[in-house]
């Protein structure tokens, strides 16, 4: 019987090899680096008003799409109403700078907190029940902050919007033009971008797929799943609440039409079009989001709408994984580590690369 | 192994009844489970195991009677607060995550145990990376001690062969270092081979200090790591005892046994 | 407010409510047979409104004076057409998507819904149309309300159409098929039945029920907009889930408290906040009965 299982236990073994893959750190490795570092630039050499405009549109886009990716594509929970927490980062500079002098820096992470509290409130009642009812609920909550931006006029200004700050400025230098917003939103969407990875790959990241990936099964692994959920939704509000005041700086007022279902929806569409849980993907998906806008705005005007859907359900039905597939690996060094226990060495297993 | 019996069991179910919409699935189900020992529960189809099971994890909640973790009671614990008391399963049609690889599982199973906070996680602490180490040697141990000490770590779960998967489920459970483990027919399409291998693995979990519930069809494998064995039929026990007492009880033979060609 | 107002209230929303339970029965119908919200309800709803509007003042040219003619032909132009438009829907964003993940199908209905009004917002150039009088607009006194002779119709036929289509899912053999299909599918398609058609019908009669919801919508309140699939989805989404999601009673029993409700909540409130409070009113119920007033029959399987 020993035997046997023994024998059984070779063939298994012989089945699956240990490795580390290589790094692949090859020419097309370098050249997206170097790509993305001259596009990131090109409003500095392109010059003007009109392309740092834009690039930082990208910038902000691109951040929501790293916010919203958290919600979707780590956690797997569709968010309708999205831009509900752009809206109060937005307001909430506004009516900081208008009525009690604070400055962006200042305002920034009050709108950033205030987001992540309405996420938790809306969150709270919401994330108990199924995906499909999520997605309804997040939509009326995104109305009801749509509505709440129309009506509560004191707080809002109404349909007029707020507007009429004095400029905002740092250590002296004066955000006036867009090339001076353009720093700002591109170091957001870094720094969106290196924290939402960090956290893909940590425990709080692995929590999030084992709950959209099976929730029985995630909770049998022990993992509180109505509460991951809600971290999921706080971790992406914060992101859309600072892009909010930056785009409200950047567009000199706020108004409720910036907030509509429709942008939830581009949101969405960004996130899906990118490639849930990719980070590059996703900014990708911010980036074509506003060439895609702008040259409709151009050239096609009110078909934007129609443009934008079709190109959503092509994506669904041909390439459901986005324009750039995530590929789940766990980290290099995680992996060493795993083949470098003391306690077996290493021998019998291929050695990862130097 | 024996266990003081005065004491408390680990387990004790009591009077547990499950309905659904008005079709009773188990009906006044009273068990006892000591500390270290293995037991099996066996019945045809439908008779009311994997109610059973999910009745104990927290899957389904409303039921009658009483489940105890070492006399506390489990009623309106969600599933993730049973694992934490120190139960964990595993399931009849493997749940593995389609998104992860093999050792995230055991990482995912350990998640309570990790000690890293969120701004740890988002900045990769130090503490994050020592955390993380100290969990994939552990995650090591636990592929190791399970027999899939030999697979790629980095592969997608699903990516690998059935008879691995089961092993694999059974590692996350173990990650989150149970007091009790349940089994919900490990063995399932298995061929000789391999179910004595889970045999083998089965007991290797007892030795290891758990104890093990274990729903299973092979009789091959109840017969040879069971220490006692509930008979369900639907929904009620008919026998429960030694297994050479089960294997030669009447009851048995009519309801299960004899009903299907058995070892 | 006194008794009298009450009263009107409730018929005023008793109206508007069956209007929302004949759209909600499209996304109760689909969602029992396949799973899925179906967000492109709102759309086809909104669509067969706008068509509604063509057919109408198409007949108008023609000459054809008689209302009641007038709106059963556009009734059934309308439908008919919808109708074939959600079994479009069906096989681009649903059938290609069935056995992929929840989130899939979800998007791509979504996609649907927002392509329907953006193409209706193209087409009308965003512009509210108004619908034909159909009606003489003298005011019917039934006791102490007051009522138009034109939501009496719609109240009436809305019952009708429900009615009507509960005894097709009670009575006929298709209906009987697609109580089997939503039951278990794969247990129906044991049994001879072609899920697949049975899906599709689904689809159809869905649209169906939403263009000729949308149609009465627009005869009653004389406009039609092109953001109101947006809202009148919404709203018809809470009244199916209020009646028990897959439930086809329950449409109407949700339709018409969803009604009611948001009847009350505009008498009570400011008019700018009636839709945040509808959308208020759906979180909670969501929230807290999401299995509905009658609970979900067709998902009770062990």
């Amino acid at each position: 019987m020993d035997y046997l299982s023994a024998a059984r236990e070779r063939l298994i073994r012989a089945q699956a090899r240990v490795t580390v893959p290589p790094r692949v750190q090859t020419a097309g490795r370098y050249g997206f680096y170097l790509g993305a570092l001259v596009f990131a630039s090109a409003p500095y050499w392109l010059g003007g008003i009109y392309y740092p405009d834009i690039w930082t549109d990208m910038a902000l886009w691109g951040t929501i799409g790293l916010g919203l990716n958290v919600v979707i594509g780590f956690a797997g929970l569709l968010d309708l109403g999205y831009m509900a927490f752009y809206a109060i980062g937005g307001y909430v500079f506004a009516n900081a700078a208008l009525y009690h002098g604070f400055s962006l820096w200042e305002a920034m992470p009050i709108g950033a907190v205030l987001s992540v509290v309405a996420s938790a409130i809306i969150g709270f009642p919401t994330l108990r029940v199924r995906g499909d009812y999520l997605a309804i609920m997040t939509l009326g909550f995104g109305g009801i902050v749509y509505y709440a931006a129309q009506n509560m006029t004191s707080l809002t200004g109404g349909y007029n919007g707020l507007f009429g700050w004095k400029t905002q400025s740092i250590l002296g230098h004066p955000f006036a033009s867009p090339i001076d917003f353009y720093p700002l939103a591109l170091g957001l969407t870094v720094v969106a971008a290196l924290v939402t990875r960090a956290l893909r790959g940590s425990r709080v990241g692995r929590a999030w797929s084992c709950i959209k990936d099976d929730e029985v099964a995630a909770g049998a692994a022990g993992i509180p799943i109505i509460r991951y959920k809600l971290y999921a939704y706080m971790v992406g509000a914060v992101w859309a609440g600072l892009a909010g005041a930056i785009f409200a700086v950047k567009q000199n007022i706020v108004s409720p039409e910036t907030f509509t279902f429709n942008q939830s929806f581009f949101a969405v569409a960004v996130v899906i079009m990118g490639g849930m849980g990719s980070i590059t993907g996703v900014i990708l998906g911010g980036v074509l989001y506003v060439v895609i806008a702008e040259w409709m705005v151009t050239y096609t005007g009110t078909l934007s709408g129609v443009i934008f859907s079709s190109l959503l359900l092509l994506v669904v039905l041909l390439r459901p994984q986005g324009l750039i597939p995530f590929r789940p690996r766990p980290p290099r060094w995680l992996l060493r580590h795993y083949l470098e226990d003391p306690a077996r060495g290493t021998a019998g297993v291929s050695q990862p690369d130097g | 192994m024996s266990a003081n019996p005065t004491a408390e069991p680990l387990l004790r179910v009591s009077g547990l009844t499950v309905a659904f919409g008005g079709v009773v699935a188990v009906s006044d189900v009273s068990f006892d489970l000591p500390a270290g020992e293995i037991l099996g529960m066996i019945g045809p189809n439908g008779a009311g195991k994997t109610t059973v099971f999910n009745a104990i994890s927290g899957v389904i909640k409303g039921y009658r009677g009483e489940v105890r973790l070492l006399g506390r009671s489990l009623r309106g614990r969600n599933a993730q607060q049973i694992v934490a008391a120190g139960i964990a399963r595993t399931f009849q049609n493997i749940r593995l995550f389609r998104s992860l690889t093999v050792i995230e599982h055991v990482l995912a199973g350990q998640h309570r145990r990790i000690r890293e906070n969120m701004v740890d996680s988002a900045l990769h602490t130090p503490r994050f990376r020592q955390a993380e180490i100290d969990a994939v040697r552990q995650a090591r141990a636990i592929l190791d001690f399970v027999g899939l000490d030999q697979v790629d770590p980095g592969a997608r779960a699903l990516s690998l062969p059935y008879g691995l998967q089961r092993r694999l489920e059974i590692a996350r459970a173990l990650a989150t270092e149970p007091r009790l483990l349940m089994l919900d027919e490990p063995a399932a399409g298995m061929n000789t081979a391999e179910s004595i291998d889970m045999s083998r693995l089965v007991r290797n979990v007892r030795e290891r200090g758990v104890t093990v519930l274990l729903v299973e069809h092979d009789m091959r494998v109840v017969m040879s790591v069971c220490d006692r064995i509930v008979v369900l039929n639907f929904g009620k026990i008919i026998v429960q005892g030694p297994p050479e007492k089960v294997r030669e009880d009447p009851d048995v033979i009519a309801a299960y046994l004899g009903s299907e060609s058995s070892t | 407010m006194s008794l009298q107002e009450l009263l009107q209230q409730i018929a005023n929303g008793l109206v508007v409510g069956s209007v929302y339970g004949l759209i909600a029965l499209g996304y109760t119908m689909v969602y029992g047979i396949v799973r899925l919200i179906n967000f492109a309800q709102g759309g086809l709803y909104e669509v067969g409104a706008y068509l509604g509007v063509f057919f109408f003042t198409l007949m108008g040219k023609f000459g054809l004076q008689y209302p009641i003619p007038a709106v059963l032909i556009t009734l059934v132009i309308s439908m008919t057409l919808t109708g074939a438009l959600a079994f479009v829907v069906e096989r681009v964003a649903y059938r290609p998507l069935r056995n992929a993940p929840l989130l899939a199908p979800l998007v791509s209905s979504l996609a649907m819904f927002f392509l329907l009004i953006s193409v209706v917002q193209v087409v009308t150039g965003a512009e509210p149309l108004t619908y034909p009088s159909v009606l003489s607009p003298a005011p019917l006194h039934l006791g102490p309300i007051v009522l138009s002779p034109t939501s009496l119709i719609i109240f009436f036929a809305a019952i009708l159409l429900m009615v009507g289509m509960q005894q097709f899912v009670r009575r006929t053999k298709v209906g009987k098929a697609m109580r089997a299909t939503a039951a278990n599918r794969e247990a129906a398609a044991l049994m001879g039945i072609n899920t697949t058609r049975i899906v599709s019908l689904t689809f159809v009669l869905g649209g169906a029920m939403g263009a000729a919801a949308g149609i009465l919508y627009g005869v009653n309140y004389g406009t039609v907009t092109y953001d109101m699939g947006e809202f009148g989805g919404l709203v018809a989404f809470t009244a199916a889930v209020m009646g028990g999601i897959g439930n086809v009673p329950g449409a109407l029993v949700g339709g018409l408290t969803v009604g009611v409700l948001s009847s009350f909540a505009s008498t009570f409130l400011p008019n700018q906040w009636n839709e945040a409070i509808v959308f208020a009113i759906l979180i909670l119920i969501l929230a807290i009965r999401p299995q509905g007033i009658l609970g979900e029959r067709v998902a009770e399987r062990a």
